[in-house]
């Protein structure tokens, strides 16, 4: 079976998506298809540039293909008959993030009228699908409210659970995630403030824009937390991230309304308890509260504080997050299950 | 919304009159800012903050703040160039004052910006290879393109003037017609407003009566139709003074009727006034007893001067034919093109009888009152609304069109099929609205 993923990349950009895109397409071919990934090359910026990429999706001919599996906007969109979609996430600056400042859409008349395009494209094309499933339950819910459509989620395991270990529990938060406004890193720089404990916190991940990395080293100079929060402003080798979790103290990953979060299962795998917030999407999914770690609104006093329950009492740190890794494993994520399901 | 409102705003131009009036009701809901075209000399009155853009060039870059970019456009070189300049480059909602557009066209010709091959070519494009031909034909040997003004009709090249438009407003349901055949985009026909006025008293009840004209005086006027008719009825003339008031803008033209005037020894009736500041109109309105307004072959999308001569309350007698064709028959007297038996029969009815005259007065006022600057802002607001929402579709259909016009085989064709029928998703009810 000929099967070909369909994408949308920012040339030179690699993230959590194009990860996932080349996972998927290895557990395809170990499952015996041939398989391809087919990307779209994309920009968010002007806004009409959009709209230009929706129509290049249109106009793309993936009859070579038995299956097309869409997974990002405008990919997804692309016209074939035999279509399952695997959706990351809308285009979410023309949903949830439109007019907002780290979103790409502005709320002007040509940023209103590409949201409406963009909404108007989804609500077209996405039900040629023969089926559509998603990344997880929120974007399901998303999808739900939105366009009015229903999906089944499908949660993508880590790509090598085995790699993670767990060791002592130190006497660090670590926070490893892409630097930028919607990860709300700057919301635990500030939780630092109010930490009576010795706990420090480790962020680490490339920043979105050098602009929001010197948010970030601006405030913690601000607040004279130099000694207490650490930021390596570049993407770690997975080797120095599998250390850095398994000598943790806890994950903190607090982002706003995240579509699934990989860290969480991360933090899982190596025995760390998630701090996470009321409002932060995906990771809620995993972590309940005083069970698998702790849930607390997005207020730095309130995450200082569960930073400072957990520095004082290691036990239940090492509880909560035995308790995280058990629950992994109980989920039993597991590729052939996503790879069956999608060629189905 | 924040709107940029491109107008000629001093002189002697309606266009300017117009914006007057229709920004001061807009800014009332909007944040309305005027680009004007004249770098120095005096302005309408200040209803919005004023950018003189020729002097300013750089302003230019402030364009992409604004919601609605709108660009009023006529068919005088001299008024409108510098915004259509702007217009080229800037997409924005264009309002199309005139329903021809060639002498705006043949002035580029005359000042060498275009060749008359460029000029045929854009009458070919627009028209077909059978009206450029019809042109070149009649173009007067030494003269400029533009002086045939009996190819107006077949080649007025209104398209050039909105091609890359975001959207179109005329003033009248014969250009709205011409427009729609010509260019897919989204099309407003709004009533052009009347200007605000105090009521006129009633004309004096004694005779003689008098027939007004407003207006520049050019050929297409047709004054000398009335000259004509009031030679040949000498008990008519007897009765009647004829005041044409408007700028002197042709002087052969005005030679030819002043000789024509004198050899019927019509000194006496018929004055040509020449050009009246809009602030001593109302003298002038106020004396008059019936309105002359023959305007044919018609350039204008709406006549400005018929809604004042309609709003004064009395009696206006129009040619049948361009934009006065939209007008209802029961609100002006329309007379056939050329027609001076129809003219002399008419001119004698309302003379004879002043009832008739205060009747359809009334009527024309009651039409006229309904047509608001306040109306006309509303309408006009809804439409960029609209056309905001589909511009970057319209852009995008540019630029897909554009692309795929530079390959002329099957694939190309297909390609094409397949993005009209993509982009009308895109657009949504947007389009079929537009």
């Amino acid at each position: 079976m000929r099967v070909a993923i369909a994408t949308a990349q920012v040339p030179f950009v690699r993230g959590g998506a194009e990860i996932l895109t080349e996972r998927l397409l290895g557990a395809l071919r170990e499952h015996g298809a041939e398989a391809e990934i087919v990307a779209l090359p994309f920009r968010w910026h002007p806004p009409q540039k959009l709209l230009d990429h929706v129509l290049a999706a249109r106009l793309w001919r993936l009859d070579e293909a038995d299956r097309v599996i869409g997974m990002k906007f405008p990919a997804y969109l692309v016209p074939h008959p035999d279509k399952v979609l695997w959706l990351m996430h809308q285009h979410r600056s023309a949903y949830d993030l439109f007019g907002d400042r780290a979103g790409g859409l502005p709320d002007t008349a040509d940023g209103r009228a590409v949201r409406d395009a963009v909404r108007r494209a989804d609500d077209a094309w996405l039900p040629e699908a023969r089926r559509i499933h998603t990344l997880s339950p929120v974007v399901s819910e998303r999808l739900r409210r939105d366009n009015g459509l229903a999906s089944t989620p499908l949660l993508p395991p880590l790509a090598d659970a085995a790699v993670f270990r767990a060791g002592p529990y130190g006497d660090y938060v670590f926070a490893p995630s892409r630097l930028s406004a919607t990860k709300r890193q700057g919301l635990l720089v500030e939780a630092m403030r109010h930490v009576r404990s010795g706990a420090r916190l480790v962020l680490a991940g490339a920043a979105a824009t050098p602009a929001e990395l010197e948010t970030l080293r601006a405030a913690v100079r601000r607040h004279g937390l130099g000694d207490r929060v650490t930021i390596l402003g570049h993407w770690i080798p997975e080797r120095e991230k599998v250390e850095l979790l398994a000598g943790a103290l806890a994950v903190a990953f607090v982002p706003r309304d995240e579509d699934y979060g990989y860290v969480t299962l991360e933090a899982a795998a190596s025995a760390r308890a998630t701090i996470t917030c009321t409002d932060s999407g995906g990771p809620t999914l995993f972590v309940r509260d005083g069970e698998t770690g702790l849930v607390r609104p997005p207020e730095p006093r309130a995450l200082a504080e569960a930073i400072d329950t957990l520095m004082a009492d290691r036990a239940t740190a090492a509880r909560l997050g035995v308790n995280a890794r058990d629950h992994l494993a109980a989920l039993d994520l597991r590729w052939e299950h996503i790879v069956e399901e999608l060629l189905r | 919304m924040r709107i940029a409102w491109f107008t000629t705003y001093g002189g002697r131009s309606a266009i300017a009159d117009y914006s007057r009036h229709v920004v001061e009701a807009l800014a009332t809901e909007h944040d309305v800012e005027l680009w004007v075209p004249e770098a120095r000399g005096p302005l309408r009155a200040p209803v919005a903050p004023i950018v003189r853009f020729t002097r300013n060039p750089l302003a230019l870059a402030r364009l992409h703040r604004a919601d609605a970019i709108v660009y009023n456009v006529g068919n005088d070189i001299a008024s409108h160039r510098a915004v259509l300049a702007v217009a080229g480059a800037r997409p924005g909602v264009v309002v199309l004052h005139d329903a021809v557009m060639r002498h705006y066209y043949g002035g580029l010709v005359a000042d060498r910006t275009w060749s008359p091959e460029r000029y045929l070519r854009a009458v070919s494009l627009h028209h077909g290879p059978a009206a450029a031909e019809a042109v070149a034909a009649a173009r007067i040997p030494g003269g400029d393109l533009w002086s045939a003004a009996d190819t107006w009709e077949q080649a007025p090249l209104f398209a050039e003037a909105i091609a890359g438009a975001a959207g179109v407003v005329v003033h009248g349901a014969a250009l709205e017609a011409r427009v729609r055949a010509a260019w897919a985009g989204p099309v407003a026909r709004l009533d052009l407003p009347a200007h605000p006025r105090a009521p006129l008293p009633p004309p004096p009840a004694d005779e003689p009566v008098v027939l007004a004209g407003l207006g520049g005086v050019t050929a297409n006027r047709r004054i000398e139709d009335v000259v004509g008719v009031l030679a040949a009825r000498p008990d008519l003339a007897r009765r009647v003074r004829y005041v044409v008031a408007g700028t002197l803008a042709d002087d052969r033209y005005t030679r030819a009727l002043r000789e024509e005037i004198g050899r019927a020894g019509l000194g006496d009736v018929v004055r040509l006034a020449g050009y009246v500041p809009e602030a001593e109109l109302d003298e002038l309105l106020a004396s008059a007893h019936v309105f002359v307004n023959l305007r044919h072959p018609s350039t204008e999308g709406a006549s400005a001067s018929l809604l004042a001569q309609a709003q004064s309350g009395r009696p206006v007698i129009v040619t049948d034919g361009g934009s006065f064709a939209d007008v209802p028959d029961d609100v002006v007297l329309k007379v056939p093109p050329g027609d001076l038996d129809a003219l002399a029969g008419a001119l004698e009815r309302l003379v004879a009888d002043p009832g008739e005259r205060a009747g359809l007065g009334a009527a024309g006022r009651r039409w006229a009152a309904a047509r608001t600057p306040r109306a006309y802002a509303d309408g006009i607001a809804a439409f960029l609304t609209r056309t905001a929402e589909l511009a970057p579709l319209l852009a995008l259909c540019d630029r897909v069109g554009r692309t795929l016009a530079q390959d002329d085989d099957e694939d190309a064709e297909r390609s094409l099929a397949a993005a009209a029928a993509a982009i009308a998703t895109l657009a949504g009810s947007v389009c079929s609205r537009g």
